[in-house]
């Protein structure tokens, strides 16, 4: 068959992303209510200890952007699921699209969300800290000492780690829709193996001490980059056996 | 408990969102999402210029201490108690007396008054020394480290009351000490050399003293522990 305009696959992906940038604009919505939400969580604090005596008593509270982090990476997961479903993959149509074209934009578009996320995510920890220093009435702040280079290796951490969550979600959302009944299988798969482990949590604590327990930075951005990869690829060859606007 | 945590945690995430989008959607609310955006944005920025801006007095310069500096600690003060209780006094580091005082008798009776029960007031271990009708007093005062911050000079050292043959120590108030400690996100730590020696241990001697020499031939009233008798 003949065209007029031959349309070439990275100029298709490129305006379905930036059609997906503006049109998902309730993904990144979604994104600051999650993380307001855990800033308020986060209010309370991650912890504490206390004790008293006759004439002493103390209250040690610690803080930290950890419930921010920890919720942004739920985010990333869900809004994953979220664009593998059909009302989602039909908006693809209205362009000159494939299967191919229409995951690769997504991915895209996931891993641009997952960098603005994990950013945001890295400095709503100054804003609860000024919120705590405001609000919170103590007679000492004790900061631990963060260097630039320390802080700028945790947000591209914290941002590999959201981009993981969210392949995992895209690939987990690929097979809903597949077979439907996987929406009800997978979680059942999930809680029973996660209610099965409590009693033997090596497997859990091995798939995340495989990620949590790597202190060079080098080897954790290649060991997340590189399941992400698998993930995504995995989430291409499940959708290549979805029919035509199934 | 961690798989509750988790589960809880992903059916807010997933509630909020789904909330988030019912009521945008409800509402049609378009427009407004650039100034969302942006007033996020700006928010978050401004928390970052103002944290920076913050005076060098916001946050405690006190010595910090890991764990097994305050083991270590804790280890020292219960050492020290016991050298004093064993009349090795002069074993003790001077470092822990945070005051003294000199009170000289007018005849050879000493009166030690103190509100009941006598240990919300203090301990007093005393020695015989000398002959001279002077009587000194040194407060040993144990550290307090709460959240890894050395906390001690939060509380003070007892009052006395001298009369002509009288000490009275007043009763102290509680000291209410809170600490908030502003943690590395997991994220950081991971990747820093020192995530090991982040520590959240609390240590909390309660056992401040005075340690009194009282000359030889005084007849002492009151609750004193006479270490040498």
């Amino acid at each position: 068959m003949m065209y007029l305009a031959e349309a070439r696959m990275q100029d298709v992906v490129k305006k379905q992303l930036q059609f997906k940038l503006k049109a998902y604009r309730g993904v990144f919505t979604s994104l600051i209510a999650v993380q307001v939400l855990a800033i308020l969580f986060s209010l309370g604090g991650i912890g504490m200890s206390g004790g008293e005596t006759e004439n002493f008593s103390y209250e040690a509270n610690y803080y930290s952007g950890n419930i921010v982090i920890v919720l942004t990476m739920l985010w990333g997961f869900i809004t994953a699921v979220l664009l593998t479903t059909r009302a989602y993959r039909f908006d693809d149509f209205s362009f000159v699209t494939n299967r191919v074209s229409s995951n690769v934009s997504n991915i895209y578009f996931l891993i641009v969300s997952c960098i603005l996320a994990g950013i945001t995510a890295m400095l709503s920890s100054f804003l609860l800290k000024v919120l705590v220093i405001s609000f919170v009435n103590t007679d000492a702040f004790v900061q631990a000492s963060v260097s630039f280079p320390e802080y700028s290796t945790g947000m591209i951490g914290t941002i590999l780690y959201i981009i993981l969550f969210s392949a995992l979600g895209y690939l987990v959302g690929m097979f809903t829709q597949i077979h439907k009944s996987l929406i009800v299988l997978l979680p059942v798969l999930l809680l029973s193996t996660l209610i099965l482990s409590t009693g033997h949590p090596e497997l859990i604590q091995n798939i995340i001490g495989f990620f949590g327990n790597e202190n060079s930075f080098l080897v954790f951005a290649l060991k997340t980059i590189i399941t992400a990869v698998v993930l995504f690829g995995a989430s291409l060859l499940v959708s290549g056996r979805m029919e035509v606007k199934q | 408990m961690i798989i509750i945590s988790l589960l809880l945690a992903f059916i807010s995430v997933i509630a909020g969102i789904y909330i988030f989008n019912a009521f945008m959607g409800k509402y049609h609310i378009k427009k407004p999402l650039k100034w969302i955006f942006g007033g996020y944005a700006i928010i978050l920025i401004g928390s970052v210029l103002i944290y920076f801006m913050l005076p060098e007095d916001t946050f405690t310069h006190a010595k910090t201490y890991s764990d097994e500096e305050i083991m270590q600690e804790e280890k020292n003060q219960e050492e020290l108690y016991r050298l004093a209780l064993n009349g090795k006094i002069d074993q003790v580091d001077d470092k822990y007396i945070t005051q003294q005082w000199e009170f000289e008798l007018k005849d050879d009776r000493l009166v030690l008054t103190a509100p009941e029960p006598q240990h919300s007031a203090v301990t007093v271990l005393a020695e015989r020394a000398g002959t001279d009708k002077k009587i000194k007093i040194d407060y040993y005062g144990m550290k307090r480290i709460v959240g890894n911050v050395d906390v001690s000079s939060k509380v003070k050292a007892p009052e006395l009351e001298f009369g002509e043959n009288t000490i009275h120590i007043r009763k102290r108030e509680k000291v209410n000490v809170k600490v908030a400690n502003f943690s590395k996100e997991f994220t950081v730590k991971q990747f820093s050399d020192g995530k090991k020696s982040e520590s959240r241990m609390s240590a909390m001697m309660d056992q401040d003293f005075l340690y009194m020499q009282i000359p030889v031939g005084v007849e002492v009233t009151g609750g004193v522990i006479f270490i040498d008798e």
